[in-house]
């Protein structure tokens, strides 16, 4: 099972570059696609999912080119958009039933995989209920049970928390690591702890363009001994700001302790910290502040 | 900020919207046509507007009035459906959410809304206008252009008449059961009710008539009646429109008209129709729900809602409060089971089937037709059945079928549709079929009487029409996203069915139309709409 991207390219009306020159290998685990608003993480899941047709480069799932054969793809794939619209008059099981058709299932085992996918996503006793009056979070699971119908072998999910509560967010993030294990799951947000739970490999992009593709270890190694912690007043804070990539605040009694990423100590108090992924993220995705010794 | 200001702004961003988008340069197009097809040669296949076999010189007062009357008409009717989407837009975009929290009052959003519909509807008047003084150098019946008597009849004649249709697409809009499909047909006929309660209206004494022709006819009819004596002022019959000669041409005889005399009183009476569109405007306020989802369309979620309660009381389940089932997440550990081999395939049946249950839901009162059509089918005269029963048991449905081919652009849900295998042959093609068995549904019995009576020729056109309907709903429905230009093209279609005009039969409704081998003229055009539908989804599917 592989999907291989490579020097994908996507330019849209107006000569608007979403993506550029974007290369990466996947296998079975789950890819956590970090990276800020408008970097570029929409227009690659929708070329991934076949819905968006790339400017230029290839993509292959198994060796075959998914942009000239589509359906290759499409039969093995699991894909919840960010923004997507339900039949406000149909229930959630109806629903179900006409994408498990889309999707070319067979009936009977369409019916018991409806069934416990409304049981996973905690619908079961609103699945008589029309999609109209649920709330967002309720719709979001709706689109999750939809996106794992097929049991697909590609499950790209972008920004599958938005709208959940905390309780179901962790449980989304459990299902995640639990499919895993023999499908390529891409999991494209701008949580950062989303993907510190679940993924196994994290690629970063910014501007269309691959930043860094590796292993969550390897991504922390990369800010080990850069990130630090220390106390300033109030009123140091926001020359603080300017000057370091702040990853933190927290208010005192005592002041403000800061987290930053610096090569260097920002002050003599300042204590070295084991990084986070947020840290790294920064790291990488953050323009270095003015004066910043990085 | 002034109430004019605010309107002004309202307006101004909403007309800008609109004429930014590709499809107003396609509207501009169609006015350039229109403004060239209103002024026919003489002799030509069809006349405009013709006092029995007489019209005016093209001098610049009668190409201003007559085009201008026959713009307030053209534009009035299609131009509605043009601009009745500005509220939509607002509430499909969500900025309606974002205008519901500011301080501007229904009453200036919908008035708002009723400059930014006249707006655009004046836009397409204009390019009208502009077009008839090329024509009028075109036609070269009299060269001398004289721009008051050219356009002053736009200003007074067609843009009152623009600004009620402006605001009664406002008014359409805010009323729920005017909203849809529904209101597009709706309009339709009390469009056509009006205008044919209106043309009796044109005789030689002046009349306050929408349109302007009970300003502008009279004084035509007299000078008609000066330059020809026959000419027969108390029996005359107007017609203005499309008049198409069925043999020949028409070779109509011209006569001096030097235009309307404009008075107070005629001003007067034109400025009457903007005093009545800013009141149909304003009173758009009063069942405009201000986008509160708990008004409107949210009422029949709500009444959705209570019904699924009361099937959950009635099964004597536990009942489970809303609030509840959303906050008491079940920790149940829940086992996958994995598809079994050939669980996937291409199943165009199911698809089928899944496509059927979308287009028959809800339906309940509907069936009423269907049962309607079968009675009369059984009762009446073979000829009745034919004439009649069938168009109007084809016309039925057309709020179902104007539905196909547009749902993914309504509700979002092309992303999850087009990634799922062959969207393009599979579900496509099962949308068409199942738009064929609604067609079957509602006319089977017609079709029975044709084979019982051995009308073999009726019952193939019968075929065709069950296939085109649904191809031509989902060809517009596909290209457009909106089942609107279906509803608005179908119902045209079926009253000029109704009307008995032979090149329109599309269903074998009219034995002569059948005998000149229309229906497989209508095959033709079926496969080529299937082959749009087609091309119109392969550019969604591939973005």
């Amino acid at each position: 099972m592989k999907l291989a991207i490579q020097n994908v390219g996507k330019t849209y009306r107006g000569g608007v570059r979403g993506l550029d020159a974007f290369s990466l290998q996947l296998g079975p685990g789950v890819l956590g696609l970090l990276g800020p608003n408008g970097a570029g993480k929409s227009t690659l899941m929708r070329i991934l999912a076949t819905i968006t047709r790339p400017s230029e480069g290839r993509v292959e799932w198994n060796g075959v080119d998914i942009v000239a054969k589509p359906d290759a793809l499409r039969a093995e794939l699991g894909y919840l958009p960010q923004d997507f619209g339900i039949y406000p008059n149909l229930n959630a099981q109806e629903f179900l039933e006409y994408i498990a058709a889309a999707k070319g299932i067979a009936a009977r085992a369409a019916r018991t995989r409806i069934d416990e996918l409304l049981a996973l996503v905690n619908l079961s006793d609103a699945r008589r209920r029309p999609l109209g009056g649920f709330s967002g979070g309720m719709r979001q699971r709706v689109g999750i049970a939809q996106a794992l119908l097929n049991d697909p072998k590609l499950l790209i999910v972008d920004e599958p928390t938005a709208g959940l509560d905390p309780e179901e967010r962790v449980r989304f993030r459990n299902l995640l690591s639990d499919l895993s294990g023999e499908r390529i799951v891409i999991l494209s947000t701008h949580i950062v702890s989303d993907v510190e739970a679940t993924a196994t490999h994290i690629a970063l992009i910014n501007k269309g363009r691959l930043v860094v593709s590796s292993s969550p270890e390897d991504l922390l190694r990369t800010v080990e001994g850069r990130v630090w912690e220390w106390m300033v007043s109030s009123a140091e804070l926001t020359a603080a700001k300017q000057r370091y990539r702040i990853s933190s605040t927290i208010r005192r009694s005592d002041g403000v302790r800061v987290r930053a990423v610096s090569e260097t100590a920002p002050s003599a108090g300042a204590q070295r910290v084991a990084p986070s992924l947020e840290d790294a993220y920064l790291f990488h995705i953050a323009p270095a502040a003015a004066g910043t010794p990085a | 900020m002034s109430v004019v200001h605010r309107l002004y702004h309202l307006a101004r961003a909403d007309f800008f919207e609109r004429v930014r988008r590709h499809g107003f340069l396609i509207t501009m197009l169609f006015c350039v046509y229109a403004g060239y097809a209103f002024l026919p040669p003489n002799p030509s296949p069809y006349a405009t507007l013709k006092l029995d076999q007489y019209r005016g010189v093209y001098n610049s007062a009668w190409v201003g009035t007559a085009v201008a009357m026959l713009s307030a008409v053209f534009i009035s009717m299609i131009g509605f459906y043009v601009v009745k989407n500005a509220i939509q837009r607002d509430r499909h975009t969500r900025v309606g959410q974002i205008l519901a929290t500011t301080p501007i009052s229904r009453v200036q959003y919908t008035l708002g809304k009723t400059i930014s519909n006249f707006a655009v509807l004046a836009a397409m008047a204009l390019v009208v206008a502009i077009a008839c003084i090329g024509m009028q150098v075109l036609r070269a019946e009299d060269r001398s252009i004289d721009l008051v008597r050219l356009l002053a009849p736009f200003v007074l004649l067609t843009l009152p008449m623009l600004f009620v249709t402006a605001a009664l697409a406002v008014l359409f809009e805010t009323l729920p059961l005017m909203r849809g499909g529904f209101g597009n047909v709706a309009y339709f006929f009390l469009f056509g009710a009006f205008l044919a309660a209106g043309a009796g209206n044109e005789s030689r004494v002046s009349s306050n008539e929408v349109t302007g022709m009970g300003i502008a006819i009279p004084s035509m009819i007299e000078a008609a009646h000066a330059a020809y004596p026959e000419f027969e002022p108390d029996s005359v019959s107007v017609s203005m429109g499309i008049n198409i000669r069925s043999e020949g041409e028409w070779s109509l005889k011209t006569f001096e008209w030097n235009g309307i005399d404009w008075t107070l009183q005629s001003i007067g009476w034109r400025m009457s129709w903007v005093l009545v569109g800013l009141v149909v405007g304003a009173a758009a306020a009063i069942p405009f729900d201000r986008f509160d989802p708990a008004r409107g369309r949210g009422d029949s979620i709500r009444a959705a809602s209570r019904r699924w309660g009361r099937r959950r009381r009635a099964t004597a389940r536990e009942v489970v409060d809303d609030a509840e089932v959303e906050a008491t997440p079940s920790h149940a550990n829940v086992h996958l089971t994995p598809l079994p081999a050939g669980a996937r395939g291409i199943r165009l049946g199911a698809m089928v089937m899944a496509e059927w249950k979308l287009v028959v839901r809800g339906l309940r009162w509907w069936y009423a037709g269907p049962i309607a059509a079968l009675i009369a089918s059984i009762f009446a005269p073979l000829s009745g059945v034919q004439a009649i029963v069938l168009p109007l048991a084809w016309f039925w449905p057309v709020l179902q079928w104007s539905k196909l081919g547009t749902r993914e652009a309504r509700f979002g849900t092309g992303a999850i549709f087009f990634s799922t295998p062959h969207p393009l042959a599979r579900q496509l093609f099962a949308t068409w079929i199942a738009g064929v068995m609604l067609a079957v549904l509602a006319a089977a019995p017609v079709a029975v009487r044709f084979a019982i009576a051995g009308e073999s020729a009726s019952l193939a056109a019968w075929c065709v029409g069950a296939a085109f309907i649904p191809a031509l709903a989902l060809a517009l429905g596909v290209w457009t996203g909106s089942g609107k230009f279906f509803e608005v093209l179908y119902t045209a279609l079926c009253y000029a069915v109704v009307q008995h005009v032979p090149p329109m039969d599309f269903m074998g409704a009219i034995p002569e139309a059948t005998e000149k081998g229309y229906p497989t003229v209508y095959a033709g055009v079926t496969l080529v709409l299937l082959a749009i539908a087609l091309l119109g989804r392969r550019r969604q599917v591939r973005g």
